[in-house]
């Protein structure tokens, strides 16, 4: 399984968030590193599709980033979502499951495993607007794996998570990252430093990084900020 | 029926009576395309079992078409183009598992390939679930005889 | 060599998985299949009833209006009373938008342009469906000829749709919802200026630009839909 970026590049009026990216993401957990600003919310959400690049093309075994058969192993937590109000944790869950294609059976079937999950089975009936952060962040983790995708984009998801919901979500991931490709942004080193298996470090628009954690022989964090020094 | 699963249990199924990736691919899908043509296996229960049969019925017919491969070939001359880098471990296994009956085999890779549990491994085989344990029980005796025979060979 | 060791070596052994042609054929044969009645339906589900229950007081409380008065002027008093239904359709459409679920919304399998696609229609038809049993009900009870009806409720209902659309389509915050209010109800002061109006000049020229004026709304609308659609991958995101 492959997700190749062939010369990436967004462009906007003022600014080139993303110059020229050229990577190739295989099967495992891939951390992707860089400052706020360094272009790795561009990076996701050209691979989710939800922004168009200016040049080049995004494809995954086969299948183009506008393919809606693409979408359909896609699983995509953004940096910053919302709810309908009066929407609670379950209809959020079926809500998207329906949108994502699942027919009624599969969806509620799919949705108690994921509740489980995340440990937000108790609170299923609960509006989200009573979530705290760290709920609402689970939330968003079960719906971006409701169609058991292939390629799971995780955006900055550990933000608002606690120490123990952190170990969790590693876990999580680490199984994850068995058999899928998963692809977690993030500006806090110790949080790939444990679970990815290769490190992209983005810097002003462009990847400055691209290897195995396991050929890093130092402290995760301290490669980092040497490598930013470097760049 | 969740295919993703099901296709690579049958996977690996056929890759252990073929040995060879890119024929137990196209059986399996083959032996997928017949399943879902067929009308026998309405039965509730009954998907699995008439499933592999299918499947076992396809190897057979790729054995019965002449193949250079059935001749027994030195262990040193295998490179199976599927893995990166040759396991030897693995090659010495594959070898010993084609000298087990096929009863045994396929219990092996149903039980511990697949992880079906023995019940559901005598529903494919329709056996009991304990003969299916005194098969995997045979099964692992042979396969470890052959692996301590075969290491004392190289040794 | 313990069974443990020898079973890990089938597992490891046998770890095959699918391969490119083998996905591509999972792929083709789990293609769920996605009916343009269920997205409609839920839809529709989404839909706030609130939206649907006050859009249909609204043209019967024009409506009634002819009976308690016994107005021959009664279209013009619906059509001062309609563009509040357009505005409450066209607010819905900015639902995504609002709650901030267009990112998630554009990620699955039915996109968010086919989403909204369906959300404009159930808009669209709803507004259709209660023209269609208004106008000829009004024309008749206050002798008007059809065509003129159509122009007297059309013009400023849709000029309340194009109006809000293009409001909430380029200011995102909630005070465009006061745009929207102010739309609505300049677009209601106008059907009772026309009919003062009526009596001084020419029937027959207020129809032509009611007419024009008709038909360029039918113009700025569709464009105004186009833009609604398309606006999705090509949108400019802040940056942070």
């Amino acid at each position: 399984m492959e997700l190749e970026l062939k010369n990436i590049t967004k462009k906007y009026k003022d600014k080139e968030a993303v110059k020229n990216a050229n990577v190739t993401i295989h099967t495992g957990v891939t951390g992707l590193l860089g400052a706020n600003g360094a272009g790795k919310t561009t990076v996701m959400r050209m691979i989710c599709g939800v922004l168009k690049p200016t040049e080049g093309t995004i494809s995954f075994d086969g299948l183009n980033v506008e393919d809606e058969m693409y979408r359909d192993v896609l699983g995509y937590l953004p940096q910053d979502f919302g709810y309908y109000p009066n929407f609670k944790a379950r209809d959020f869950l079926l809500y998207i499951a329906a949108l994502k294609g699942l027919d009624k059976e599969s969806a509620k079937v799919k949705c108690e495993e994921l509740l489980k999950k995340v440990n937000l089975s108790d609170v299923a009936n609960k509006k989200i607007s009573t979530f705290s952060g760290g709920m609402k962040q689970r939330l968003g983790i079960a719906q971006a794996l409701i169609n058991d995708p292939k390629i799971i984009i995780l955006d900055e998801p550990t933000a608002g998570l606690d120490p123990k919901e952190r170990v969790h979500f590693r876990n999580m991931i680490g199984e994850l990252g068995k058999n899928n490709i998963v692809i977690l942004s993030t500006h806090i080193v110790s949080d790939v430093e444990h679970i990815a298996d290769r490190i992209l470090m983005m810097k002003d628009g462009e990847f400055i990084y691209d290897g195995e954690i396991k050929d890093i022989n130092m402290d995760l964090e301290e490669f980092y900020l040497k490598e930013f020094e470097e760049a | 029926m969740d295919l993703n699963a099901h296709y690579t249990k049958l996977l690996r199924f056929c890759y252990m009576k073929t040995g060879n990736m890119e024929t137990a691919e196209d059986i399996t899908q083959e032996t997928f395309l017949k399943f879902w043509e067929s009308n026998t296996y309405k039965d509730v229960g009954k998907e699995l079992p008439y499933l592999y049969a299918i499947a076992r019925n396809l190897c057979a017919d790729y054995y019965r078409r002449p193949h250079p491969e059935m001749s027994y070939v030195p262990l040193e001359d295998i490179a199976d183009e599927e893995q990166d880098e040759i396991n030897i471990d693995s090659l010495a296994l594959k070898e010993v598992m084609k000298m087990l009956p096929d009863d045994l085999k396929e219990a092996v890779i149903l039980r511990y390939a697949n992880d079906y549990l023995p019940s559901e491994i005598g529903k494919i085989m329709n056996i009991s679930r304990f003969a299916v344990n005194r098969k995997l029980k045979k099964a692992l005796q042979l396969l470890k005889s052959g692996l301590e025979e075969g290491g004392r060979n190289d040794g | 060599m313990t069974d443990k060791d020898i079973i890990r070596l089938v597992k490891d052994t046998y770890d095959v998985n699918p391969g490119v042609k083998g996905r591509s054929f999972i792929r083709e044969h789990t293609k769920r299949k996605i009916h343009l009645s269920s997205i409609i339906m839920m839809q529709l589900k989404e839909l706030n009833p609130l939206t649907i229950i006050i859009t249909i007081c609204i043209s019967f409380m024009g409506v009634l209006l002819t009976f308690i008065k016994n107005y021959s002027s009664s279209i013009w008093v619906c059509s001062s009373i309609m563009p509040l239904a357009a505005l409450i359709i066209t607010a819905d459409l900015g639902r995504s938008k609002r709650h901030q679920m267009t990112e998630l919304e554009m990620v699955t399998r039915f996109s968010l342009r086919m989403q909204k696609s369906v959300r404009i229609f159930i808009g669209g038809m709803l507004g259709l469906i209660i023209h269609a049993l208004i106008i000829p009900f009004l024309s008749i009870k206050s002798g008007i000829a059809p065509c003129i009806s159509v122009l007297a409720l059309g013009c400023p209902y849709l000029f309340t749709s194009w109006g809000c659309m293009l409001i909430t389509r380029k200011y995102h915050n909630t005070e465009s919802i006061y745009g929207c209010t102010a739309i609505a109800m300049s677009a209601a002061i106008i059907p009772i200026m026309v009919k003062t109006l009526l009596s001084q000049f020419n029937k027959g020229l207020l129809a032509t630009i009611g007419a024009v004026i008709l038909a360029s709304l039918f113009v700025a609308i569709t464009t105004e839909i186009r833009k609604y659609l398309q606006e999705d991958r090509n949108t400019t995101w802040n940056l942070n």
